[in-house]
């Protein structure tokens, strides 16, 4: 009867660890449940997270990879987008679409690591015994409020699937911190100046700093409250020497 | 006999030699100069630093790209002009020809004032407004998929913001998947065949204007007051189809208003942050709608609330969001700004107080104003420019305070001291002027101490240069700038001169006795500390001059140069205190016209008297 008993708590305990070992691995490890669309996913990741992350680098050194033309700030790379050199005038834009010119550079920033990201998935599919035949992979970049598209068309055959394109949409407020900043400069080579406070009533999602150093440079900081992507770039625009100059 | 010969024509050599020698040499110095004088600044297209359009040296400028020796503005590819991009409907000012038309930008060189496509009117996009150009309104009517509404008819940002906010809203009915669906919006964007006052529907896409989507008489698919939202800064109800009611309120009935649009003053008053059941933020009270991120004290029914953003400041004073304030480094104004010291204002942000420093040697000024609001007062603040360029060339108290025109403060005459005036010019290198002297000029007075005018404002007395040449002019007051700016008194350059323009020597003419001794008879003044502490106070004025304190409070000397008959002064320790303390005690307007006449009339009679004694 004890016998029997002591039984019956060694299956009672035996069948707990089950099913917590059972909830562990549900909840926190999980199943990878594989799907034919795989390879696709997993791309599309990639370059999201490729998009993402260049974007974000992109912004701190305002929109160029290597930027040329810049100034210091506390060991920070930082471009000139309106500059003069002169006293007493408004700056000269050096880069009159930023939109455009952040696209270009996105795309030519992401070109290496989104080809990647293809090859990978492509072999992927090849290492799980799909047919894969691929075509060159050519994609355009487009920044929209609120969103980075990035459009690849490449002819693509799994199997007996044939794709050719394959749309990306990122979350991100680079069109708005371009926009804004379009702004500034717009202010910057009218008026040698910008006000700041409006813009930041216009645009509470956004922290906007400016410092102006001592030879008359102005750094500009943009900060995305939510996403915490960064804008940065300077402006050398209207000013006045020490004294009579 | 043949000795001398040879000596001779040794001689005759050289001279030919030392001939070729200077002439060489002369030529050398002529092209030397012409060189230097023949590298005027250039225009290059790309600097080697990568900047764009620079009037520089030629030596600057990148190789691979257009050089001229003529200023940008006058080359074809540096023109500036405005850049229009077609693509986003923007338009740059001051963009040079070839950036912008090699990027692909349409490059105008009129104003963007007066470029066609450049022309901004009112577009509409829902109950929102831009002031923009007519394609970056298709451009943002396209992101926002709505159909495009450009009213150039409209000129100003203001009235076209008022025609947004003056738009009907209410509540746009239509059928779909056989229910009936409604949206909040207005009567454009609702596009409906039809607006409809009364409700009796019928088929079709209707307009109620003033209803909300969750009226009972609209019988629709949305119910009412099942979340809020936050918009324009304050809380919203919305109903289940995530349209936009009445402004928040625990007082769920009044806030619905039986289905009517309702003002958000009628639901509530103001919010000062106190009330938590309200959702009437109010920027100027330092509240806006924010989402509530606590356990105990949720308002009911709502994840949103008015959150007051208070900031403090370096006084331990409370202040409301988007409030702003100046802050100096030490006291401003009255020309006693200190060496190093910088404007600098202060802005409330959600919380934080943001710092915002104005243009560096004091070239802009921050300057304070407040609105009165309920909760108290809202203070404003801006960096402007200091306009103290041209107070040394004000002669008269009038337009030296004239603040509409300049920032400059009038101070009393100083004996031998006219800084920059218009008429006293030349004095500024040759002459002087001196208030207790006549208008009547006078040559070579026989003075016992004389005044000279060396740089960097230094006072003295002795010596003997240029006599011959002074003048003595009358002046009423000195014109100083009432914030000095700062200088690179450091380095090599314009500081000397600015300074200088405070350099003063006084006259001081003693008549002798036959029997020996005598009387001083003019100029006295200038003996007394006072004067010279005078005249410190208006060369402290005009910058970073004379002896002074720093923004850290230290007292220097090296910026002033006080003599008697040659002899170095200094000022004594109580005087120090004196300036130290911002020239304490000191006198900073010029007494009234009158008063002033009538001195320098007796002074003119005994400044008469006393040179004929001279002579």
């Amino acid at each position: 009867m004890v016998k029997k008993r002591g039984q019956v708590t060694l299956f009672i305990v035996l069948a707990i660890i089950i099913v917590a070992v059972a909830l562990v691995y549900f909840l926190y490890v999980g199943p990878k449940i594989e799907s034919d669309s795989d390879g696709r996913l997993n791309f599309e990741k990639c370059v999201k997270d490729v998009a993402k992350e260049s974007s974000e680098k992109l912004g701190e050194t305002g929109g160029y990879i290597k930027p040329d033309f810049i100034y210091t700030y506390r060991g920070e790379r930082i471009p000139y987008l309106c500059y003069t050199n002169e006293y007493y005038k408004t700056c000269t834009i050096q880069e009159p679409f930023l939109k455009q010119h952040f696209e270009t550079q996105l795309k030519k920033f992401t070109e290496e690591k989104i080809n990647l990201c293809y090859e990978n998935s492509l072999d992927a599919l090849r290492a799980r015994g799909y047919s894969v035949q691929a075509g060159k992979l050519n994609y355009s970049v487009s920044l929209e409020p609120g969103v980075i598209k990035i459009n690849i068309q490449s002819p693509t055959t799994i199997g007996s699937n044939k794709f050719s394109k394959f749309n990306v949409a990122v979350v991100s407020p680079v069109y708005e911190m371009l926009m804004i900043s379009t702004t500034i400069l717009q202010f910057e080579t009218r008026f040698g100046g910008s006000d700041v406070d409006s813009i930041t009533m216009l645009y509470p999602d956004y922290y906007i700093d400016k410092i102006k150093r001592d030879d008359g440079t102005t750094v500009y900081f943009l900060e995305n409250k939510i996403f915490g992507n960064k804008f940065k770039f300077a402006t050398r625009s209207l000013v006045f020497p020490a004294g009579y100059g | 006999m043949r000795e001398k010969k040879l000596i001779a024509g040794f001689e005759f050599l050289v001279i030919i030699l030392f001939t070729f020698a200077f002439s060489f040499l002369i030529s050398s110095t002529i092209v030397s100069a012409k060189t230097d004088l023949s590298q005027p600044s250039s225009c290059c297209e790309k600097t080697k630093n990568g900047a764009f359009c620079v009037n520089t040296d030629e030596k600057n400028c990148d190789g691979a790209y257009k050089i001229s020796q003529t200023s940008c503005e006058t080359t074809s590819y540096c023109r500036l002009g405005t850049c229009y991009d077609s693509d986003e409907g923007i338009c740059m000012e001051n963009t040079p020809q070839n950036i912008c038309t090699n990027k692909g930008g349409t490059w105008d060189e009129r104003s963007v004032d007066e470029v066609p496509q450049c022309q901004q009117g009112c577009c509409i996009i829902a109950d929102q407004a831009a002031f923009v150009s007519l394609v970056r309104c298709k451009k943002l009517s396209s992101f926002f998929g709505v159909e495009n509404n450009f009213r150039k008819d409209i000129t100003s940002e203001m009235a076209c913001i008022a025609t947004a906010q003056s738009q009907d809203m209410g509540a746009c009915v239509y059928e779909k998947d056989f229910e009936k669906a409604c949206e909040f919006t207005t009567r454009g964007d609702c596009g409906a065949s039809e607006t409809v006052e009364a409700v009796n529907s019928s088929a079709g896409k209707k307009f109620y204007k003033d209803y909300l989507c969750s009226a009972e008489e609209l019988n629709t698919i949305c119910a009412r007051q099942t979340s809020t939202t936050c918009y324009n800064g304050e809380v919203y109800w919305t109903d289940s189809c995530g349209n936009r009611e009445n402004v928040y309120s625990s007082d769920e009935t009044k806030s619905w208003n039986r289905g009517r649009v309702i003002e958000p003053d009628k639901v509530c008053s103001p919010n000062d942050g106190k009330n938590k059941e309200c959702g009437n933020c109010d920027y100027l009270l330092g509240t806006r709608c924010a989402e509530f991120k606590g356990i105990v004290g949720k308002p009911a029914g709502s994840d949103f609330y008015c959150q007051k953003t208070e900031c403090v400041d370096r006084d331990g004073d409370k202040r409301l969001n988007g409030e702003s304030w100046c802050v100096y480094d030490g006291e401003v104004g009255n020309g006693k700004d200190k060496v190093g010291s910088r404007y600098f204002r202060e802005v409330c942000v959600d919380g934080d107080v943001k710092v915002e420093a104005c243009a560096e040697y004091r070239n802009e000024v921050c300057l304070e104003g407040s609105i009165e609001t309920s909760a108290g007062t809202y203070g404003t603040s801006a960096c402007r420019v200091n306009r103290w360029q041209d107070c040394v060339m004000q002669s008269d108290n009038e337009s030296c305070m004239n603040i509409d025109r300049r920032d400059c403060l009038w101070l009393p005459p100083v004996t031998g001291m006219s800084i920059g005036q218009s008429s006293a010019s030349d004095q500024q290198r040759t002459g002087f002027s001196n208030p207790t002297a006549g208008e009547k000029v006078f040559a070579n007075p026989t003075a016992t101490g004389n005044a000279i005018a060396p740089i960097t404002g230094k006072i003295s007395w002795g010596g003997k240069e240029d006599e011959e040449t002074e003048k003595n002019v009358r002046i009423e007051g000195v014109c100083v700038p009432n914030f000095p700016p700062g200088l690179k008194f450091w380095e090599e350059g314009t500081a000397k001169q600015t300074c200088g323009l405070a350099n003063v020597k006084c006259i001081v003419v003693k008549e002798e006795g036959l029997l020996g001794g005598g009387s001083i008879k003019q100029g006295e003044e200038c003996l007394e500390e006072s004067w010279a502490l005078d005249a410190n106070r208006a060369c402290a004025a005009l910058g970073d001059c004379g002896g002074y304190i720093n923004y850290q409070g230290k007292y220097t000397d090296d910026g002033y140069e006080w003599k008697i008959d040659g002899k170095k002064k200094d000022f004594t320790p109580n005087n120090v205190n004196k300036i130290s303390g911002g020239f304490m005690g000191m006198i900073i307007q010029a007494l009234s016209d009158g008063e002033e006449n009538n001195k320098e009339n007796q002074i003119d009679k005994e400044a008469n008297k006393t040179i004929e004694t001279m002579k």
